[in-house]
């Protein structure tokens, strides 16, 4: 014990190992935890997730919204299949955007204020994702990951206008991306460099001492152009040089089963809802292996194709076509496609909160900031917008309140996800969506 | 020296029309919170049912120009695989959106079916058939196909416009919702990017019966929303000087009602997206002053059918696939209810009777300052 107490968790074991250099990492243990296991024992945090998780078209209105505020509210009727897992879910109503006068896209101004706070996404801005990627996703295998249900390779994860990260649609290609040859299993008993990581890296080097000559030839547009291609190599680099380092033991990592079948690619609702099932597991258990620490998840696009099998007709078609039922008081076939959304919901949070971490689970240490892209869908409005938030990023954010800010910018929840995640920002978005109001209330 | 008394008269004159006129002793301003077309609730006022989906109006239409069964197939099923954000490779989106924009057929050659609506034959929507719209009689005719208005029960009312979208299933109001048609979609995600209207009624006291005059402006401004996204109230605007957008009317207050006592023109300028201007001809207008402020009425007139018809074309591809509205349809039927201004070589009017319902809250105009004028 005396011998650890001077190590901490960054500590790695440098030699030689097959002729070649490597450094070893040393794993998660005990002693690097505070008595009670939910932090490191210097009191830093553990390691807090980000993810984003999107389905289109929202909820009906007046059937989502707790009708209690704070603490301990009760699950409204369209909420109530996630009832389990009430105490590890904010819930924001009320919260809307603003337009200022700029011509509203329906669907698509929606997401862009919640991912980048600007009504039109202005060309230089990164998504909350990658902004939180910037802060804590240097040091894991994929700075982040993104994944779309609904068979495109849809994401609303930028580095820029420019610069987009798409999603894998296939859960068969995330799995053999994340758990394929390259993987190293923090759990195995003996550790190699994989060769073909070794050459990647050993070519990229060399690049590099090209680079510099390159750089002082071209001009100022070309460098900028260049700089942004060498930043992504770079990152590249890192990448492979942490996959030449052993991984700490992860307790909770283990390799999901390869042998799942995927439904077809495409915008049959069961079959994404399938597909979902398999990324939730597959999410899972990236996230627990340490491969990543931001993930980005779309069920269904903005203006949602989803569709019964036979139909042709969309969910968004149907928000359009379909009157509202005197005696219910919501459009019914509307509200099924937006019960598919919270049954995946329900399904996603098994998965995390299945995965026990010390004494909490894996959704515990992830802070999982799910939004949509309409208020009413059949008006496509983008007041009230239903936005929640899962987990408490290691216990960072208060969890189980049902807070009702209405007529606020939903930037106050993308800049308390920021501030929760530990990044040191203080307002967020640009003209009407701009806020220096975090849920100060949530953060702990 | 002395004038003379006809030169003095003259130079009088010129002065008092000179001179700032009288404000009206009471004047009430409000800023348009709603517009949307007239749209009636009624269950049945579609005897033959909703005109069909998407997915049935493109196999028909498709079949109507002579396109194989075989083929019919291969484009709607590539287009059920390739809705936006499908699992349809960009090519076969593309293909199969463009197969069906194209529908139409001149000269056995493929047509955009939105820019050259005549190239799909006419599939003959299915249209109103009710008692019950409203609007204004505007062409002083009973005819068995004019309408009654719901409210006033004036007969006659002519509103082809309703009777030509009614049967579409988005464009139809619910009980439950009666504010949730196509014309509300594109209010509630236009407004926050269109200039203010402004309604303003000017009389000598608006607490009693009496003569008024009632303007329809555009302001500089936009209308900005509260918190609960509703069009703010007591803001102040600077009405716009240019003539166009300048709607005037003499009327009568009676019983907390006003109603223009003859029809004159409407225009006003809305967005490019869905109508770029209106410009109703022998436009007639009501409104209801309500006990908390606000203001309620509708206006109607005989628009030219193919700026509404723009609203649809404008859309395209997105508003069949996306919103399930059969455009070429649409366009014979309004071309086919346009009942005015025939056009003098064609014989075929250029114009359709239609009502629109609009609200609003209270509101204050200032006008603009020269310099403001000039700068523009």
């Amino acid at each position: 014990m005396s011998a650890m107490r001077f190590t901490s968790r960054r500590t790695v074991l440098r030699g030689m190992m097959g002729g070649t250099a490597v450094t070893v990492g040393l794993p998660l243990l005990d002693c690097f935890l505070n008595a009670n296991g939910n932090a490191l024992a210097s009191g830093k945090p553990l390691p807090a997730v980000f993810g984003t998780w999107f389905g289109g078209l929202g909820f009906s209105q007046g059937f989502w919204e707790p009708k209690t505020t704070g603490a301990n509210y009760t699950m409204a009727q369209q909420l109530v299949p996630l009832e389990p897992f009430r105490k590890k879910i904010n819930v924001f109503s009320g919260l809307k955007l603003y337009s200022d006068g700029k011509p509203i896209q329906p669907h698509a101004t929606g997401p862009a204020v919640c991912y980048t706070g600007d009504v039109e996404s202005a060309p230089h801005l990164a998504s909350l994702d990658s902004l939180i990627a910037d802060a804590v996703g240097q040091d894991t295998r994929f700075r982040s990951l993104e994944v779309a249900c609904h068979g495109a390779p849809d994401s609303f994860s930028r580095r820029s206008a420019t610069v987009r990260n798409p999603a894998e649609p296939s859960p068969i290609a995330f799995y053999a991306r994340v758990f394929g040859a390259d993987f190293a299993d923090p759990n195995a008993a003996d550790f190699k460099p994989s060769p073909q990581i070794m050459l990647r890296k050993s070519v990229l080097s060399s690049v590099a001492e090209q680079r510099q000559r390159f750089m002082q030839d071209v001009g100022v547009a070309d460098k900028a152009r260049l700089d942004e291609y060498f930043t992504s190599l770079r990152e590249l680099e890192n990448q492979l040089q942490l996959q030449m380092q052993k991984p700490a033991p992860l307790e909770a990592c283990s390799v999901p089963n390869k042998n799942e079948k995927e439904a077809p690619l495409g915008s049959v609702v069961d079959d994404a809802m399938e597909n979902h099932r398999l990324f939730a597991a597959l999410l899972a258990h990236t996230v627990a292996c340490g491969q990543t620490r931001v993930f980005n998840l779309m069920l269904s696009s903005a203006q949602s194709n989803f569709r019964e099998t036979g139909s042709a007709d969309t969910f968004h078609v149907v928000t359009h076509e379909e009157g509202t039922d005197a005696v219910l008081g919501y459009q019914p076939k509307t509200y099924w496609f937006q019960q598919q959304t919270v049954e995946a919901l329900r399904v996603f949070l098994m998965a995390f909160d299945g995965i026990k971490e010390g004494p909490g689970t894996l959704l515990d240490r992830c802070l999982i900031f799910n939004s949509t892209d309409t208020g009413y869908a059949k008006l496509h409005a983008i007041d009230n917008i239903p936005l929640m938030t899962f987990g408490s990023a290691a216990g960072r954010l208060k969890t189980g309140y049902h807070i009702a800010a209405t007529g606020d910018s939903v930037t106050r929840v993308g800049l308390t996800c920021q501030q929760a995640m530990g990044m040191q920002v203080g307002r967020w978005g640009s003209g009407g969506n701009q806020t220096n109001k975090p849920f100060s209330e949530l953060l702990v | 020296m002395a004038m003379k008394p006809p030169v003095r008269s003259a130079l009088l004159l010129a002065l008092a029309a000179l001179a700032p006129q009288p404000a009206a002793a009471e004047t009430r301003s409000f800023v348009v919170s709603w517009f949307t077309a007239a749209a009636y609730l009624e269950e049945n006022n579609c005897p033959h049912g909703l005109n069909p989906d998407a997915e049935a109006f493109f196999r028909r239409d498709l079949a109507a120009v002579g396109e194989s069964q075989e083929q019919i197939d291969a484009i709607l099923d590539a287009r059920a695989g390739a809705v936006v954000g499908g699992s349809g490779t960009p090519a076969a989106a593309a293909a199969a959106a463009n197969a069906l924009t194209f529908r139409g057929r001149i000269d056995g050659k493929p047509a955009h079916a939105y820019a050259f609506p005549g190239s799909v034959p006419d599939a003959h929507i299915k249209t109103i058939e009710s008692k019950w719209a409203y609007g204004f009689d505007l062409d002083g005719k009973t005819g068995a196909a004019s309408f009654e208005d719901p409210d006033t029960h004036e007969k006659g009312v002519d509103n082809e416009y309703f009777r030509a979208i009614g049967c579409h299933g988005p464009e139809r109001p619910s009980a439950a919702d009666p504010n949730s048609t196509m014309w509300a979609y594109a209010w509630h995600n236009l407004r926050q990017s269109l200039p203010a209207w402004i309604v303003t009624v000017e009389g000598a006291d608006l607490s009693k019966d009496g003569p008024v005059v009632v303007k329809f402006e555009k302001a500089m401004e936009f209308a900005p929303l509260d918190v609960n996204s509703h069009t703010m109230a007591d803001k102040t605007f600077r009405i716009d000087p240019d003539p166009r957008w300048h709607n005037e009317y003499k009327a009568t207050l009676k019983s907390g009602q006003i109603t223009t006592d003859t029809p004159g023109g409407f225009r006003m300028l809305y967005d490019s997206y869905w109508v770029p201007e209106f410009d109703l001809r022998r436009a007639r207008m009501r409104l209801t002053l309500n006990p908390d402020g606000t203001v309620v009425g509708i206006v109607g007139g005989y628009e030219n059918w193919r700026s509404l018809y723009f609203a649809y074309a404008s859309f395209g591809i997105n508003a069949e696939d996306q919103a399930g509205l059969d455009v070429p349809g649409t366009y014979y039927a309004l071309k086919r209810l346009a009942d005015a201004d025939p056009d003098p070589v064609t014989g075929e009017n250029t114009r359709i009777s239609a009502a629109f319902r609009f609200e609003g809250v209270p509101a204050f105009t200032v006008p603009l300052r020269t310099s403001q004028v000039r700068d523009r």
